[in-house]
């Protein structure tokens, strides 16, 4: 083996289920200095090999793993670890981020991206035990939930880390979510995809190091950097102690908490799963992520109730507002017990959550009669929320619907319900109305993967930084603030580095772990990298655009154009998308139908031949 | 010797990986001579040597010259007259011992230096006496 490339595993690891071919090759280094790693090689890959108009669900599609080159090392917050594929819920680009322990684990067995390909005959899983890679008969473990999935393989393969589906998975379910030691790829139905493939999980041990080009460079920013975010008040302040809910009652009080399917401002026991309830009633302990220091994860315990004795990793802030505030449910319980049932039967919890909301209101404006759904669906009904979760994960009465998805449930179900199906191209919104911060309807409208939080989250900017804050009403510099984190946080997802470790870090900080982990002179400045952040959100752009996207597919729900907001803090706001997109295109270099011109495919150094004049 | 307060513990591994880079320059956990052992959704523990004074382990060891007491006081192993064969670590009053390819792994405090100790973010490893 020759010398390893600082920073990454210095792998490709290739898999043809159709033809049962597994080849492991040395890492390209243009691939690396171009793209970084992660969401970075997933665009580049997807984009070149994935042609448009496959479907998601047959044997052309491929679903990718990929590693940043600082997941699993010293770095705080390296855990994460992106999954990549053509969404069966949306038909486009998807990236799913996930932490825990999977990914670091990948990249010490050398990997740092795994491509499947194909579709096995038989139910499959794969082994990799550093360059030992086989696909074993997975018939036995078939229909298994992730947790004794997970219980199993460890069993049999000692010291492994496992991803894994679920029965929905299996069924193929568009909200089925990949599941991995305790954490999620949850978003856009990656887990779909892998059951089509019938590869029922990955198995993995890394004995392999990753080298470091600088050691006592690259130390001494790892220090810094974990002195930076104890002093942060973000990432050491409330943080640790609530979890991701310690943003709860900010944005609950900025009237931006989204209340039954965004069209309520109140329900009875709000109180009772805020942040303070949640701390004081289900928290049981702190559990960390691979080498972060935060510690925003928490197990919990229902310790009273019918759900006493319920327990799981979370409840986090998202899965406490799907299934809390967007089903109007205080019942506590059964939201660990939701979030729970979700992670056995491998669902996303935030989509989960949001199409039961949404069928409540449809329930509620009697839009489906009682009779098709089998029980009161109102909105509050705690144990509707349970047995509808385990109908969609098993394709069970109304739950096969609610399944395929919000956007597909309000097309069959008709009576103008497509105007309160609250997603972005077919992927349901989280835990936020922009009504009160119109900067994330901007955010949701752009996203590459459809309605997320994640691409830009200018609710920091918005409601929650103390210091600096933007008007979270107006247009006002929106479209410059979205474009500038759609960028970094296309870095953030190619590096391995938490979101979270960026609320405490300053971009050159993470500049520097990076430059002192791997010495490549293409990362060695914040300009450089937000150059290819650039880059890679317009590759992704492009791989939709090349799927027939354009302005018209950069739409938010009718409820948050027409709608004034129910919030008193929010003012009847509503969002002003149309001129936060014109402003938007032409800050990215966009043209007015919301396609990169061949000016700025040209400066990026894209070949994208689809698209030049 | 190294302490281990299980209670502070939050599972991050920051110890292996510590561990591993100023052992072998490298940053690879399964080869850190401490190993944390997950138990979800609950924090796990971690496994290593607390070079102990009931020593066990060398009673436990079929092999005459496999474990000795080294000049600084601790257990270490002779690599090529160890067995494999695990019996000290099942005999490990404290749990079970760091395993890499086979081999026992006997912490050594990086000889006073405690890098774990160091960079462990909630004080879960601490310097007990020596």
């Amino acid at each position: 083996m020759g010398e390893k490339i600082p920073g990454y595993g210095g792998y490709i690891l290739e898999v043809d289920l159709s033809e049962g071919n597994i080849n492991r090759q040395p890492l390209d280094e243009e691939l690396i200095k171009e793209y970084i790693g992660g969401k970075g090689f997933a665009s580049k890959i997807l984009y070149d090999e994935l042609p448009s108009g496959i479907e998601p669900l047959s044997s052309d599609n491929m679903i990718l793993f990929a590693n940043g080159p600082l997941t699993g090392t010293l770095a705080p917050t390296s855990a994460r670890s992106v999954l990549s594929t053509k969404s069966p819920l949306t038909g486009i680009w998807l990236d799913s981020n996930c932490g825990g322990s999977f990914g670091p684990e990948l990249k010490f067995a050398g990997i740092d991206l795994l491509k499947i390909k194909g579709k096995a005959k038989t139910p499959k899983y794969l082994l990799i035990e550093d360059s030992d890679i086989t696909l074993i008969d997975a018939d036995d473990i078939w229909g298994f939930d992730t947790f004794k999935t997970k219980e199993f393989l460890h069993q049999r393969h000692p010291g492994t880390k496992v991803a894994c589906i679920g029965p929905s998975g299996e069924k193929m379910i568009p909200l089925a979510c990949v599941q991995a030691e305790g954490r999620s790829y949850g978003r856009g139905g990656g887990g779909a995809v892998l059951g089509s493939k019938n590869l029922k999980a990955i198995v993995v041990k890394g004995n392999e190091g990753i080298s470091v080009y600088d050691h006592n460079a690259f130390v001494n920013s790892c220090r810094e950097a974990f002195g930076e975010l104890m002093l942060s008040s973000d990432s050491n302040g409330s943080r640790p102690i609530y979890g991701t809910s310690c943003i709860y009652s900010f944005i609950q009080e900025a009237g931006v908490l989204p209340i039954q399917n965004f069209k309520g401002s109140a329900f009875p026991g709000m109180e009772r799963i805020n942040e303070h309830s949640l701390l004081e009633n289900l928290y049981e302990g702190n559990r960390a992520c691979f080498a972060c220091p935060i510690i925003c994860s928490k197990h919990s315990l229902v310790k009273g109730g019918k759900y006493k004795g319920v327990i799981g990793e979370g409840p986090e802030y998202e899965n406490v507002w799907s299934f809390g505030p967007q089903c109007g449910n205080s019942n506590l319980g059964s939201i660990l017990k939701a979030e729970y049932l979700c992670d056995y039967y491998g669902l996303d919890a935030i989509s989960t959550g949001n199409v039961i909301g949404f069928l409540m209101e449809c329930y509620e404006k009697k839009l489906i009669p009682e009779t098709e759904i089998g029980f009161n669906a109102s909105f509050g009904n705690d144990e509707a929320i349970i047995k509808l979760v385990q109908m969609i994960s098993k394709k069970e009465g109304i739950g096969e619907l609610l399944g395929k998805g919000v956007a597909k449930a309000a097309k069959e179900i008709k009576g103008g319900s497509e105007q309160f199906a609250m997603h972005v191209k077919g992927l349901e919104l989280p835990a936020y109305d922009p009504r009160g911060a119109v900067g994330m309807g901007l955010a949701y409208a752009t996203s590459d993967r459809g309605a997320c939080h994640l691409r830009a989250y200018t609710v920091s900017s918005e409601i929650l930084d103390s210091t600096a804050r933007l008007d979270p009403l107006t247009a006002e510099y929106k479209a410059e603030l979205v474009k500038i984190e759609q960028d970094w946080f296309s870095i953030l997802d190619s590096i391995g580095i938490c979101i979270f470790a960026n609320f405490g870090l300053n971009q050159n900080q993470l500049t520097k772990l990076l430059h002192t982990l791997t010495g490549i002179k293409e990362f060695s400045s914040l300009v450089k990298l937000l150059t290819i952040g650039e880059k890679i959100y317009n590759l992704t752009r492009l791989f939709n655009c090349r799927e027939g996207l354009k302005r018209d597919s950069d739409m938010l729900p009718y409820r948050l154009i027409e709608e004034e907001s129910p919030h008193i803090s929010a003012r009847n706001n509503t969002v002003p998308l149309d001129e936060m997109l014109n402003e938007y295109y032409f800050i990215r270099g966009w043209n007015k139908e919301g396609i990169p011109t061949s000016e700025k495919i040209n400066e990026l150094g894209l070949k994208c031949h689809e698209f030049e004049n | 010797m190294l302490k281990y307060d299980k209670e502070l513990c939050t599972g991050c591994r920051l110890c292996e990986v510590i561990c591993s880079f100023n052992r072998f320059q490298i940053i690879a956990p399964r080869q850190s001579f401490i190993q944390y052992v997950d138990n979800w959704p609950q924090v796990g523990f971690i496994d290593f040597c607390r070079q102990c004074k009931g020593q066990k382990c060398i009673e436990a060891c079929p092999q005459e010259d496999a474990l000795f007491v080294n000049e600084h006081s601790m257990v270490e192993l002779n690599h090529a007259a160890c067995t494999k064969c695990l019996e000290c670590s099942e005999l490990c009053p404290f749990g079970e011992l760091p395993v890499n390819g086979g081999y026992p792994l006997f912490c050594d405090t990086c000889l006073g230096e405690y890098s774990c100790v160091k960079w462990c973010p909630t004080r879960a490893l601490s310097r007990g006496d020596e």
